[in-house]
Parts: C-alpha cells; structure tokens; sequence
C-alpha cells in the first residue's frame, strides 16, 4: 500500500513536472519566449541561423523531458 | 538508356514495390470494418512508429518544407515548432480511445464522441469538419507526386497525369488491404525515406556550397533577411510574430487531433505501444531538419525554379548526381506523398462511411457490407482530391496551413469528450459549428486580424459557444456516460461489456 501511495505521488509530481515544462516550451516556441530569444542572440550560432539552432534544441530537449517522463510516471508499466 | 530514361525506370520500380509491400498484409486481416479500418488492433511499436511519422514525413515534407525554407527563410522553423509538442497531448488522449475502442469497437474518432453524447448531429458535423480538412491535405499530397513525375520526366507526363498514377497505385492496395497496407508500406517507405532526407541534407550543401556552414554564409552575404527570426511573409516582406505564432499555435492544437492520426490510436496492440509512439515522435522531428538544409541550398541556385514547391526535384535534376541517385531521391519524394496520402483516402473513406452513413444516418451495416462500402468510398474521395489539385494554385505549405483551421475546430470536442464531465452534446454540437463556421468566415472572406491565424478564432468562438450551451444544458451524467468515462480511466471493471451503444 506505501509503494503504491509513493507511486501516486511520484506519478503526480511528474504530471505537475511535464505541465510546467510544456507551457515553458510553447512559449519559447513562439511570442514572447523565441522573440526574445532571437533578440539577446545573435542572428547565427555555430555558423547556422539561430532560429534553427533554437527550434531543433526545443526539440532535443523536449525529447529527453518527455522520455523522462514516461518513465517516472509508470509509463512503461501499463500493457 | 538515357538519364531521364533510369530515373524513370527506378520510380517506377519503386511504385510497383510499394505495391507488392501494400498488397501482401491484406490475406491477414479480418474481413469486418474493424479489420479493415483499424487492423484488429494489432499493430506493433515498429510500424505505429512508422505509421505515425508518415504524417509528418508527406510531400509537405518532402517538397513543401524545402520550398518554405528556399521562399520564407528561418519561417520554415515554424515546421519545427509546431511537431515539438503537437503530438504530446496524444500521450493522454491516445490511450483513453484505445480503452474505448477495444470496449466498443469503435474505429473512428467521430463515432466515439457521438456515442458519448449520444447526438447523432456531431459525428456528421465531423463528417464535414474531416471532409474540409482532408481534401485540401490530400490534395496536396497529390500536386506534390505529380510534380515529381513530371520534373523527372522532363514534362513529358504532365504533373496532372503522374499525380493519377501514383494515386492509381495507392487506390489498388488501400482497396486490397487497409490498414495493414497502409502500415506497411509507410514502414518501408518511411525508413526509406529517412535515410534519403539525411544524405541529401547534407550532401547538396556540401557539394554546391563546400558544407553548411559555408552555405549559410553565402546566404548571409546575398540574403540576409531571410536569417532573421521568424523570417519572411508570402509577400516577401519580415513576417509578424502573431503570423507566425498562430501558425505554430494552430497547427500544435490540431496536430493530435487529426482523424486518420487519431484513429491510430484503435490500431494499436496496447496503452504502452500508444504512449511509446509518442515518446519516440519527437526523432521524426529531427528529420525534417535535412530537408529545410535541402531549401536553403536552393536560395543561391541557378538556375532558379519554375515554381518554388519544385525547388528539390529542380535542384536534384539539374546537379551533376548520377541517375541512379537521382531516380532514388525521386522515389523517395513519391514515397512521401503515398505514405500521407494512402493512411488520409483510407480514413476519409472510413469516416465518411463509419460516422456518415452509420452513426450519422443512423443505417445499419454488415460488418461486410460495411467494408465494401468504405472501399468503394476511396474512389470518389480521391477524385474530389484530384480535382481540388489539378485547380488550385497556392504552395503545399499553405495548403496544410489551412486545413489545421478546421481540423484544429475537433480538439475541444475530443477533450470534452475524454476528460470533462460538465460538457454535453448541445454544448459539443454548438462549439463544433460556430468553431467551423468562424474560421470558415474568416478564411473564404481573407480576413486575418493581425495576421492570425483564421483557426485562432474559431477554436474562440468553439470553446465559448461549448462551455456556455453545455452550462445551460447542464443534467446530471447518465449511467451510460459515467461507465463511458470510467472505461476511458480505465477504472471500469468489465469494460468490454459496459456500455451498449
């Protein structure tokens, strides 16, 4: 009964995690967040246009939070 | 045999493989609706991935994700942005239906809300929301194999023509197999595919620019305004935040909800296989990025294209590439268009028919009679298709952009649906029209309020017109709808005989 009461509240944190993170990326993703961004930056980064550096990080790092979890969240556990 | 001659040669040896691989699945499945429509709910990790993905890799891939990148500069990033995210919801979404589906033999998203709301007025209202959405999406796909065929034949078979041969193919085996079909031809095509978009990515840079870096320095020098975040309009003018914010915002909130997209979740062997494609959804994404690559090498390109949505096949056919690779690039372009546009004739077909004419008019069909009726739906959704390609001239990308106005109208409904206890049909019905009927004001009159997107204001109008109707119709739920939405938390104890519908 504890591990289980342990796995709600994991599972719950990690909902309230990905929420958070979700409307974090969006708005980074489009105005305000990647305006903003465009603007501190400068217009390439590593030779490549910053808009598509920034776009393809947001991906990579939306991979590893989503991944991340579907693990904490007892994902892997549901046939 | 001449250049021209092998590159021919090899995309039409590449059609007729799809057609082996698209024939073959169908001596498994069942010969109920079920079995044709959702596969038996079988399918696996490996080709829900691949089915999946399809949506993403299509000829808007292909052809309009370069032509954005060659005409819009870093607009196309906005490609990107929306796939980030858009398919996150599904995580949730997806195996609620899936549940649903196994318990009630649903194969269509429609048909899973009207049971809900028991109104019969909703599933035809998706019938026409599904309708509008899907013509112009397939169209697209259309124009783009078409394209394709007529560029590598150097005109002589003319884009309306080679649009209906490779859709000739597409008919033969989505008729012989269904989903099964569909499933494994995108597997195939899509592995396919990906490897082709990689090498091209970074083999046109290289060879026309000595590599990427170098590339974008040649645009800095010519074309610096198309660096510049979020890039340029139609008109070639700095596109508005709000354009391009609504654009991505749009197409975010309709990416989950897409019908032939979300009927995928009652294809699937399980909750796990469900929620595993969505993890893995995002390394799709990354695909995408060669080919916006593939776009910006064509910005310093002479000679320039013709038409802008050619700007792939143009610069692939006029590089010194040997024909052999020319012809495989190509077949990769074709593959793109199929592997979209077979899974969007499959479940219009399906929807027309499952949510039209059986929970729609209400006309009971043998689960034979049923899949009959579906296949012989392919041909006249196809013509309409073909018909909307051969006639209308605006790029792919602007094409799908506003199919996401009205696809985008069906994604209250789904939550309602799924989560919110409050709602009710009234309530669904009402924001499913005034959503429609406002982003369809809004587009035929040209109307974009600071450049927002037309489907902005009609998910506004949608949830509005949703909450208030359901608050003045508010009742109690009914035993059917509390057993409905404990089968979807899967909370219900015997969920496949829970519900009679």
């Amino acid at each position: 009964m504890l591990s289980g009461m342990l796995d709600t509240s994991r599972s719950r944190r990690a909902g309230v995690g990905l929420a958070v993170f979700a409307l974090v990326c969006v708005t980074c993703l489009v105005w305000p967040g990647f305006a903003i961004a465009a603007s501190v930056f400068p217009e390439r980064v590593w030779g490549i246009p910053f808009a598509l550096v920034w776009s393809v990080g947001w991906i990579l790092v939306s991979l590893a939070v989503v991944t991340a979890y579907h693990f904490a969240s007892g994902g892997e556990e549901q046939a | 045999m001449t250049d021209s001659g092998i590159v021919v040669a090899i995309v039409v040896a590449y059609l007729a493989l799809c057609l082996v691989v698209g024939m073959l699945p169908g001596k498994r499945g069942s010969e109920s609706a079920a079995g044709y429509v959702a596969g038996d709910r079988s399918l696996g990790l490996f080709v829900m991935y691949f089915i999946t993905g399809a949506t993403i890799f299509s000829a808007f891939a292909f052809l309009g994700a370069p032509e954005r990148a060659f005409s819009r500069g870093v607009g196309a990033c906005y490609i990107l942005g929306f796939g980030t995210l858009g398919f996150l919801p599904f995580y949730f979404l997806g195996p609620r239906a899936a549940r649903l589906g196994k318990a009630f033999g649903f194969v269509t998203q429609a048909e899973m809300i009207a049971t809900r709301f028991r109104t019969r007025g909703i599933a035809l209202a998706m019938v026409l929301i599904s309708v509008l959405a899907f013509v112009p999406y397939l169209a697209l796909q259309m124009r783009g194999a078409g394209m394709v065929l007529e560029i590598v034949t150097e005109g002589r078979v003319k884009a309306d023509a080679g649009a209906a041969i490779v859709y000739t193919v597409v008919l033969i085996y989505v008729l012989k197999s269904g989903v099964l079909g569909v499933g494994w031809t995108n597997t195939f095509q899509g592995i396919f595919m990906l490897v082709l978009a990689w090498v091209m990515g970074l083999y046109l840079p290289s060879v026309l620019y000595g590599g990427i870096g170098p590339m974008f320095d040649a645009i800095q020098e010519a074309r610096p305004e198309l660096l510049g975040a979020p890039g340029l309009d139609s008109k070639g003018q700095a596109q508005s935040w709000a354009g391009y914010s609504s654009d991505v915002l749009v197409s975010m909130i309709g990416f989950s909800v897409w019908p032939h997209l979300f009927m995928k979740a009652f294809t699937a062997r399980d909750v796990r296989t469900i929620k595993r494609t969505v993890v893995l959804y995002p390394t799709f994404q990354l695909f995408l990025v060669p080919l916006l690559l593939v776009g910006f090498a064509g910005v310093l390109f002479v000679p320039a294209p013709a038409d802008a949505n050619q700007i792939l096949p143009h610069m692939l056919m006029q590089t010194d590439l040997s024909p052999i690779v020319v012809g495989l690039f190509c077949a990769g372009a074709v593959a793109a268009s199929m592997s979209s546009g077979d899974t969007i004739v499959h479940a219009t077909a399906s929807i027309v028919v499952r949510d039209g004419i059986v929970a729609g008019a209400g006309r009971k069909l043998e689960p034979k009679a049923e899949r009959n009726w579906i296949r012989a739906m392919l041909i006249p959704v196809l013509l309409a298709s073909y018909l909307l390609a051969t006639a209308y001239e605006n790029t792919l990308v602007e094409m799908l952009i506003f199919a996401y106005g009205p696809v985008t109208q069906i994604a209250p409904a789904v939550v309602a649906t799924l989560f919110i206890r409050a709602a009710t049909g009234p309530g669904v019905l009402a924001g499913l029209v005034a959503g429609i009927t406002v982003n369809l004001v809004f587009d035929l009159m040209g109307l974009r309020p600071w450049a927002i997107h037309p489907g902005i204001f009609g998910l506004a109008a949608n949830i509005t017109a949703m909450t208030l109707v359901s608050l003045a119709t508010r009742r109690d739920l009914t035993t059917d709808e509390e057993r409905f939405l404990s089968v979807a938390a899967g909370s219900a104890p015997d969920s496949a005989t829970a519900v009679s519908r």
